[in-house]
């Protein structure tokens, strides 16, 4: 029976082409992006899942209440102390070697990054495969390095360089070990290992990652505040209990929770994996009510076959049965459509998403795909099915098959539910892209063209004392218009807060992050000065001076929020008014207020972010930034100068050079990321919208062939009946508009509220997408019915 | 074999009430061969429809075989019509995907018979409807006349006892239409019990017996006075 089901699918697949090639192109685009969708989700959701006991392990961050930023860092000296708390099994202490001196291989220096301290017990964490000499040993013995095997070959050209030695300032690191890369799906990153420095008494600096392994069952939230405790009891004696909060991340939902700041790679974002997910559900159900639509429209054309069928013998079930196997073969030969769309679009979205992704088809992935396919076949199938074995074979005794319903309304909700989608997807990419454009464009107090800056610069050498020479030498460079100094990323984040109290009173003892700066901040960052003036060399008190052991003084700009919160009824009044903090090394610190600048945006708009205030010459940060106003096009010959002098100046051969606008850009890259996606699903969930209009519309004029015969006989113009059958399509648009209207208002605005700053929906942009829609209806439409009217009348009354 | 008492069929449509068939009494014996005739829309393919169990009865009672199914469900009368009716329609209703050979093979296939059993009896069949070069071809590519006769042999392979037949020359000219009569009359001689509907009081002389019917009644019925004359000439000679 199987087999004459088969036969009858293949023989009835040829006969009508068409028919078929839409089903199966429509059903295999929603298939293979749902597939590509699915491998990205499913790889996401694969990082480090192969540590050893993954399931087990958490990382400890922390979450600083009065600055409103949380860290993945921690204090290993800390955590060391507390790992007997009850429930903890084992603690991995990951800490990052500072930037400092640069790596010497013979004569060629190295910039290296990703260096990282690891506490010995590290191959309990981590899986890794140590292709040379031996780890443990490594991370157990002073000065000596294991490294990656890339890495290995960028420094020596070969892999196994056991019992070589690099040269790091006046350090000598032997290499004990060499291990193969980590694979991409980890959030762990690092390059070479070392011993971990010991634990000391040390409590305040949160220099590196720890992890901890949990007994099976241990309750996480429990452990967490146990944890927090004792921990604000070590690191903050006497403040109150919610200056930190730490939570425990399990290690295998770190990469998905990441955020932007300290990670040691690029982490991913849930809400694109979500996002996606949404789409891709959302392209399968538009191929689905296309195939339900076009098997309907067709089933005329079936229904002779069903009631003979049933004439000669067949049960309900048997004739559910056979179309069910059409339907599911439909969907294989759409699957393996699919499948080579995957392959040939693979590379592409590989790239869009960032992530080698492959497709294995003898793997969970495949099975699992099997069986999806096999659903999606049953599914779509299912109700076509039901309707054709209702077919009566009593109709097709007596030659009677065009009386009866043809569930006209199913398939007019399902093409109103279509185009109420599209309606809604064009609706929220262009909302989203407008979302971003703005958030790009939103004033950030700050310049960004044609600005570059040289990191990981020892603070030591930039700040506290002026170094003029340096500067000198770096202005001096062709093409370089100004150089100034700055001790965070601007684009990033803030890394140090101070606790500041006002002369009127009204600040006391206030949490306000600080950046620090050198000579002429306004100038070289491009502030909007409001009062006062930019700090400068002609005042060279400005910079940060220890006047004795208890005092020191500094000059300070603040930004306009301060100005508020500190009580001054305008800018001009806060000028010459001085703040006091501590320095951290036991002296008073005097800012005297010399200026007054717009509010810095300092990273992404999307959070709100405390006012900060700039300082002259002082840091909290081991490391600043070399800020320079370049002439861009001569990048390449600056880069090269730059390497010069600072290799003379402060042993720096191989600079790390950012582009700020680079810096600034990659901020939004997983949004732009995620306006791109929704972008192209919109595109392709129109297409499929289209594919059942037009699977729709043809079944309509071949069923008013008869009344459009007639009525071009009496006269009427072939435009006047291209616009009679689409009036009925566009009729189902108006509808959907209505329904699609408020819910995407609805949603959107939802998602839209994440953001602190936002756009207002503009009504143009519904108006548009219906328009859009309607437009693209009634071209497919008319692309239809304009055949239609240009039948000749005498064939279609003659066989009538 | 087949006795209708006070069978009624109603179709409600909306807002019109269609009284297709009306109080219709009628006992066919195994064995005869009946012409049912009258005016188009008077209810003869609905009482077929209902004798070959497509259709089941609004009231009234049906049995078949001395066995009473107006009450059986959609299953059983599926069952019991597969092994024991079968149909010949005026448009053939040859399924358009399947060759001729297949076509006949189906109603073997839906009774679960042997591949070697259906292929020996579906050539068996087609050989004698005179069809049987033609085996593998699609039902497009053959005549009229070839395509009835392809869907009488699919009547026959099952050996039913009765054939039902909806105007099966209606679509055929006069010599195919003769063909298709000289087909049902033999079949009805070896024993298969044949009621059919036609317009043609031509026809109508080939049946032992006449029924014929107005606005959902029967008007008349009657033996074929004509065609047992006729038999019972050609006995004598
Ligand atoms: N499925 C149906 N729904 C509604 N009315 C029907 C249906 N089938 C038949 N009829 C009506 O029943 C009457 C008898 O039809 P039918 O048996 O096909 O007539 P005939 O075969 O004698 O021409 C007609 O009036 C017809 O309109
Ligand atoms: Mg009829």
């Amino acid at each position: 029976m199987l087999q004459n089901y088969l036969i009858t699918a293949l023989r009835a697949f040829s006969r009508h082409q068409l028919h078929f090639a839409l089903n199966v192109s429509g059903l295999s685009i929603g298939l293979a992006a749902a597939i590509l969708i699915g491998l990205f989700a499913s790889y996401e959701a694969s990082f480090d899942q192969q540590q050893p006991n993954a399931d087990r392990v958490v990382r400890v961050e922390q979450y600083f209440s009065q600055v409103n930023a949380g860290v993945p860092l921690t204090n290993k000296n800390v955590l060391n102390r507390l790992r007997d708390t009850a429930g903890v099994e084992d603690l991995l202490v990951l800490e990052p070697l500072p930037p400092g001196a640069e790596f010497r291989v013979e004569n060629n220096s190295f910039r290296l990054d990703g260096i990282v301290g690891a506490s010995r017990n590290l191959l309990d964490f981590i899986q890794l495969q140590t292709l040379y000499g031996d780890l443990a040993t490594v991370l157990q013995t002073p000065d000596q390095l294991a490294l990656s095997a890339s890495y290995a070959r960028m420094l020596f050209a070969e892999q196994n360089v056991v019992g070589k030695t690099l040269q790091q300032g006046d350090k000598r690191w032997t290499v004990g070990a060499v291990f193969a890369d980590l694979p991409e799906n980890t959030h762990f990153a690092f390059n070479a290992l070392h011993q971990v420095k010991p634990f000391t008494e040390r409590f305040t600096n949160n220099t590196g990652y720890q992890y901890l392994r949990l007994k099976a069952g241990t309750d996480t939230t429990a452990l967490a505040s146990a944890l927090q405790q004792q921990y604000i009891q070590m690191v903050y004696p006497g403040e109150s209990a919610d200056i930190i909060q730490l939570s425990l991340v399990p290690l295998t939902a770190i990469h998905l929770n990441g955020g932007l700041r300290y990670e040691m790679k690029t982490t991913g974002s849930r809400s694109s994996v979500y996002i996606c997910l949404g789409l891709s559900v959302l392209l399968i159900a538009l191929a689905g009510f296309n195939f339900v639509n076009m098997s309907i429209a067709q089933s005329a054309r079936r229904a002779k076959e069903v009631g003979v069928r049933k004439a000669l013998g067949a049960s309900k079930s048997q004739i559910i049965a056979q179309f069910l196997t059409e339907s599911v073969l439909t969907t294989l030969c759409a699957a393996v459509l699919a499948c080579a769309i995957v392959e040939l679009s693979l590379p592409w979205f590989s790239q869009l998403v960032e992530r080698q992704l492959s497709l294995q088809y003898f793997s969970e992935f495949g099975a699992g795909l099997f069986v999806i396919v096999l659903l999606v076949g049953l599914a779509a199938g299912a109700y076509p099915a039901f309707f054709m074995a209702a077919f009566s074979a009593k109709r097709v005794l007596s030659g009677d098959l065009h009386r009866g319903k043809t569930a006209v309304m199913v398939r007019k909700t399902l093409l109103v539910m279509q185009s109420g989608l599209s309606v809604a997807l064009i609706i929220g990419a262009v909302l989203l892209q407008q979302q971003l454009h703005y958030l790009q464009s939103l004033p950030v107090g700050y310049q960004r063209d044609a600005k570059i800056q040289v990191t990981d610069i020892d603070s030591n050498q930039l700040l506290f004392k002026q170094n003029s020479q340096l500067l000198e030498r770096v202005r001096a460079i062709p093409g370089v218009q100004d150089v100034g100094i700055v001790d965070i990323d601007i684009t990033n984040s803030f890394n140090a807060s101070m606790s500041l109290s006002s002369d009127n009173g009204v600040l006391a003892g206030q949490v306000i992050p600080f950046i620090g700066v050198g000579m002429e901040p306004v100038r070289i960052m491009g502030l909007d000065l409001v009062a006062g003036r930019d700090f400068s060399q002609q005042t060279s008190s400005d910079w940060y001076q220890p006047l004795d052991d208890n005092n020191a003084t500094a000059a300070m700009l603040l930004s306009e929020t301060v100005v508020k919160q500190a009580g001054y009824a305008s800018a001009d009044q806060a000028l010459g008014k001085v703040f006091t903090t501590e320095d951290g090394d036991g002296r008073s610190l005097r800012l005297t207020v010399v200026g007054v600048v717009k509010d810095l945006k300092v990273g992404s708009a999307r959070a709100a972010q405390p006012a900060p205030v700039l300082i002259c010459g002082f840091t909290r940060n081991w490391h600043s930034k070399l800020l320079l106003n370049i002439d861009l096009p001569q990048l390449p010959a600056i880069r090269d100068q730059l390497s010069e002098v600072l290799g003379q100046s402060l042993n720096i051969y191989a600079p790390n050079i950012e582009l700020l606008a680079d810096n600034y850009a990659a901020i939004y890259r997983n949004d732009a990321k995620i306006a791109k996606l929704v972008s192209i699903f919109s595109g392709l969930a129109i297409l499929l919208a289209c594919f059942g209009t037009f699977g729709l519309a043809s079944f309509s004029a071949l069923r008013r062939q008869k009344e459009v015969s007639v009525r071009k006989v009496l006269g009427a113009s072939r435009l006047s009946i291209v616009n009679l059958l689409a009036m009925e399509f566009l009729l189902l648009v108006l509808i959907s508009v209505a329904v699609a209207f408020p819910l995407t208002f609805w949603l959107v605005a939802d998602w839209l509220s994440n953001f602190n700053q936002r756009i207002v929906q503009q009504p143009w942009v519904y108006l548009l997408s219906a328009l859009v829609v309607a437009a693209i209806t009634w071209l497919t439409v008319a692309s239809i019915a304009f055949k239609a009217a240009s039948t000749r009348p005498a064939q279609v009354l003659h066989y009538e | 074999m087949i006795q209708l008492a006070g069978l009624q069929r109603v179709f409600r449509t909306q807002d019109v009430e269609t009284t297709a068939l009306n109080n219709i009494n009628l006992t066919i014996n195994q064995g005869e061969f009946v012409a049912i005739m009258g005016p188009s829309g008077c209810g003869k393919s609905t009482l077929l429809a209902i004798l070959g169990m497509l259709d089941s009865p609004t009231n009234g009672s049906y049995q078949f075989a001395a066995q009473e199914i107006a009450h059986f469900s959609e299953k059983q009368l599926a069952n019991l019509r597969k092994a024991s009716i079968g149909f010949v329609f005026q448009s053939f209703n040859l399924i358009d995907e399947l060759t001729v050979f297949e076509n006949v093979e189906l109603p073997l296939q839906y009774q679960h018979i042997s591949a070697a059993e259906r292929k020996e009896r579906v050539h068996a069949i087609l050989q004698r409807v005179g069809i049987d070069h033609r085996a593998d071809h699609l039902p497009q590519q053959l005549s009229g006349g070839q395509q009835q006769r392809v869907a009488v042999a699919r009547a026959l392979v099952i050996n039913p006892k009765l054939i039902l037949a909806d105007e099966p020359t209606g679509n055929l000219d006069s010599k195919n239409g003769e063909e298709v009569m000289a087909m049902l009359r033999e079949l009805n001689r070896e024993g298969t019990t044949v009621i059919m509907v036609t317009h043609s009081e031509k026809e109508g002389n080939y049946a032992d017996r006449l029924v014929k019917m107005l606005d959902g009644q029967i008007t008349l019925d009657r033996a074929n006075n004509l065609q047992s004359l006729n038999t019972h000439n050609s006995e004598v000679a």
